[in-house]
């Protein structure tokens, strides 16, 4: 007797569940994802780089001195696809009255005329040209801690599945450069060489 | 196969078939589109660029989501909307992995059946430390408990793994992770109760060590009530644990981690015991074990380059168990080198060395003895194992071998190869043949168990459960296949599929009876031996699927199905539990969503279909749990936890030996969490 229960409920379970995925089924199929939370998924680091330098273009302020170019340039160093997707969000864009000039750089003297120098990790870079472009009025953003620690003033380091954006303040001050105090909250800053070398981050 | 019985195959593969080409509707459009991505970025502030998340980043998470193997990842999140109270618990949701409760402190779980109290081909790390017990080759799940907040992912792979994780990671390797102490910066605590559990609470806080250092520390404890028996009478199988452990990370330099943490704990399990020991009328009642254990475990990592990283690792546990028929006493020191880099490259190569002191003490009961009593074991251990790729991104090929050593069964060589094709960058086709062995467990060579004494004429017989020293290896071959496509964070399903063939199973057959022993006083008394020995050949096949879809930013859901079958080569009738579709489930469903609702609020549900276990006469059950959970502050949340709310009670496993099974009720518990 107890068997024949047993069996009993079990079929009971299993003719409930084959139109409870049915329904299941459908209803996924039907309440449809809208397009933008598509958009919202994972990004490339390429991408979200790109972006990063774009926006930061917004936030600082450059030396007046020795860019007197009509176009805002910005050099990307051994990274074609940053500069590529660079390409693509300035298209149209102005900064102040000037269209984006976007350049990959491919020797020292083509940097001379650049606003902004993106780094990339693969390209190797020595502490004295870093002085040296900072000496210039030239920001440099990069990517990795030893470029902070060389004396490169933006790092968009990653820290734990995200970009973390570290200001190196001592190159800044050395370039001449300033933030706007939006920025200073958003990223992280470190004030003097010490804490750099200490690499605390 | 009737029709009737196909409907839930049927079922899950239309839901399945249905969220795939729904998904595929919606995600395809700006898959074809990398500039919207980037118009959609370029409108994003900084703040929200800061927010963003980056998949690529970590080295392992990239190699877990392209994996090529069945591999399954419960994130933090995962656990904290599941509001779970144990680890087992949380093992549930995934597929392919079989977890039945068989009673208030001890569970069955395993992967791709043999699924047992002492599951012997499941293999259970927690940060590294191996927690499968060299003993009885099994996981005690009553001990393996941290501060479920402090977890940080726990990742199952099924299907073998015994190339990297070496022996009895057979039909699994389940990874739980801590995270770090950076992460678990400030204070945290718990508090929380209900019908069966009884109360709980927890505290942690972590902070800061110099510049360059960060550490943690929490304590925890928990008392559960007992679960219900069949005629509803109390099953007095209680369960309390006090925790406490800490983590240090050091990071002397950017490319370097230093890790220190350690575990101590100590509580009682009570439970159900039928035992005849010799010479005695039968005992019913309730034995308590006492539980006592702790663990230290050091870290030194170094990234040389992006592609380089090396890591030793040194643990030392102590566990002890001490009840009326069963005491044990293990320390098991472990040395553990790893070097992973990249050569000529196409080959990513990863080596290792290992070595495993285990000493152990196991005192002699009126009914369990070991010859010896007390034993030390060495294993040694090497690995390798190169991924060459094909053809950059696309293809690649994947071949290593452990070779190891040990006490009971000499050299095991543990090959596998796996080939993996990605035809773009969200697809994943992933095929393996691999070679993994259960080694013999200290009680297949040494135990002695008095199962039952009866008495003919003027003499005493026992029968004894014996160990065999020619015990050998288990052997398994597997062979798996699976693809994943992955096109959006949003949406991801994950196919896995298996034939199993397994050689020299574990079984137990009654020997000559040895001739009588006259002892003074009378009555003489003779031994009937069960002698273990490695006999059966069993086959298996099976089919996992799994799918996660984000509906809307505040609704996602995931959904889990497995089928398995499982074939024994014998005509005889078998009496071992853990051979066989006995044990297993052969369908089993499971499906989660997590509900984000306006003023803070959330509403998780969880359901799980397990079908019946046909020879233990457990029926097919279906689970529904749901949380309700409220963040009145930032830092302050509130939870609801209702479990099996479909029935009174329900059995999901039977007994074990003298062990008495009982029902898992429904329940109930509040949780209070408050962050600082």
């Amino acid at each position: 007797m107890e068997l024949l229960n047993y069996k009993k409920r079990k079929r009971c379970r299993r003719l409930s569940i084959f139109p409870c995925c049915i329904c299941l089924g459908i209803i996924a199929y039907f309440f449809s994802i809208p397009q933008s939370c598509c958009l919202a998924a994972s990004f490339k680091p390429d991408q979200i780089k790109a972006a990063f330098i774009y926006n930061l273009t917004n936030f600082i302020t450059l030396p007046k001195a020795g860019h007197t170019k009509d176009t805002f340039i910005i050099g990307v160093i051994g990274n074609k696809d940053i500069a590529k997707n660079l390409r693509v969000i300035t298209k149209g864009e102005r900064i102040r009255g000037r269209p984006f000039y976007i350049k990959s750089i491919d020797s020292p003297a083509d940097m001379i005329d650049c606003h902004v120098l993106f780094v990339d990790t693969q390209a190797l870079i020595q502490p004295r040209l870093l002085k040296d472009l900072a000496d210039r009025g030239i920001l440099t953003i990069g990517d990795t801690d030893d470029f902070l620690k060389n004396g490169g003033i933006i790092g968009l380091l990653p820290r734990r599945h995200r970009i973390q954006i570290v200001i190196n303040m001592q190159a800044a001050r050395r370039a001449g450069i300033s933030f706007n105090s939006k920025l200073l909250k958003v990223a992280r800053v470190l004030w003097s060489q010490g804490h750099v070398e200490a690499g605390q981050w | 196969m009737s029709i009737r019985s196909l409907s839930l195959p049927l079922g899950i593969t239309a839901v399945v078939l249905c969220l795939f080409f729904g998904c595929c509707r919606y995600c395809s459009a700006d898959e074809k589109n990398p500039d919207e991505a980037l118009t959609y970025l370029k409108n994003l502030s900084i703040e929200q660029l800061a927010s963003l998340e980056i998949t690529t980043v970590s080295k392992t998470e990239e190699r877990l989501s392209d994996a090529d193997a069945a591999v399954f990842v419960i994130t933090s999140e995962d656990i904290r909307r599941g509001g779970f109270t144990s680890i087992p618990e949380i093992l549930r949701m995934v597929p392919g992995l079989q977890v039945a409760q068989i009673d208030g402190n001890k569970w069955a779980i395993s992967s791709r059946g043999f699924n047992a109290w002492f599951a012997d081909k499941l293999l259970v790390l927690i940060d590294g430390r191996s927690v499968y017990s060299p003993l009885f080759s099994g996981v005690y799940w009553d001990i393996q408990d941290t501060l479920l907040d402090d977890i940080d992912r726990i990742e199952i792979i099924r299907g073998p793994g015994a190339t990297l994780w070496g022996a009895n990671a057979v039909n699994g390797v389940i990874n739980i992770i801590t995270k770090r102490a950076k992460d678990t910066q400030g204070g945290l605590v718990n508090a929380g109760g209900g019908n069966i559990e009884q109360g709980f609470g927890s505290i942690r806080y972590g902070g800061k060590i110099g510049e360059n250092g960060w550490y943690r520390a929490f304590a925890k404890y928990f008392n559960r009530g007992p679960f219900k028996l069949r005629n509803g009478h109390d099953a007095h199988d209680d369960w309390d644990l006090g925790h406490a452990g800490f983590r240090m990370d050091l990071e002397p330099s950017p490319k370097t981690d230093l890790t220190l943490q350690g575990d101590i704990y100590t509580g009682k399990t009570y439970e159900l015991v039928q035992f005849s020991p010799l010479g005695r009328s039968n005992f019913y009642g309730t034995q308590k074990t006492d539980l006592v254990g702790g663990n230290i475990i050091g870290r030194w990592s170094k990234r040389i380059s992006s592609s380089s990283n090396m890591r030793f690792q040194w643990y030392y546990d102590r566990t002890e168990r001490d009840a009326n028929y069963v005491k044990e006493a293990v320390d098991t020191l472990d040395l553990d080198f790893q070097h992973s880099f990249q050569a000529f490259k196409r080959n990513n190569v990863i080596w290792g060395l290992g070595y495993r002191l285990i000493h152990d003490n196991l005192p002699q009961t009126e009914i369990f003895y070991f010859r010896p009593k007390s034993r030390i074991d060495n294993l040694f251990s090497a690995f390798f194992q190169d991924q060459i790729s094909i053809i950059q991104d696309k293809l690649d090929f994947t071949l290593g071998t452990k070779v190891e050593h040990n006490d009971y069964s000499g050299f095991e060589i543990q090959p596998s190869t796996r080939i993996r094709y990605k035809p773009d960058q969200h697809q994943t086709l992933w095929a393996a043949v691999s070679r993994a062995v259960r080694t013999p467990s200290r009680a297949d060579q040494d135990m002695n168990l008095i199962l039952s004494t009866f008495k003919t004429g003027p003499t005493l017989n026992s029968v004894i459960l014996r160990g065999n020293k020619d015990f050998d290896s288990e052997e398994l071959v597997a062979y798996e296949a699976g693809y994943r496509y992955v096109p959006q964070r949003r949406f991801s399903c994950d196919i896995a599929t298996f034939y199993n063939v397994y050689r020299g199973l574990r079984t137990s057959r009654q020997g000559s009876p040895e001739p009588p022993l006259f002892t003074l006083p009378p009555p003489a008394r003779r031994i009937i031996p069960l002698n273990i020995l490695n006999q059966y050949h069993e086959d298996g096949y099976g089919l996992e699927i799994s799918g996660t879809l984000e509906l809307a930013e505040w609704w996602k859901m995931s959904m889990a199905y497995s089928w398995l079958k499982l074939r024994l080569h014998t005509d005889q009738k078998v009496f071992d539990m853990e051979l066989g579709e006995g044990n297993i489930p052969r369908n089993q469903i499971s499906f989660r969503s997590y509900m984000d609702l306006p003023a803070n609020f959330q509403i998780d549900t969880f359901v799980f279909y397990v079908d019946e276990l046909p020879e233990m006469h457990i029926p097919a059950y279906t689970r529904l749990d749901i949380r309700l959970g409220w963040n009145p502050l930032k830092n302050l949340s509130l939870s609801l936890k209702l479990q099996n709310l479909l029935d009174n009670q329900h059995p999901e496993y039977k007994d074990v030996g003298s062990f008495i099974a009982s029902e898992v009720p429904r329940s109930f518990y509040g949780k209070i969490t408050w962050s600082f």
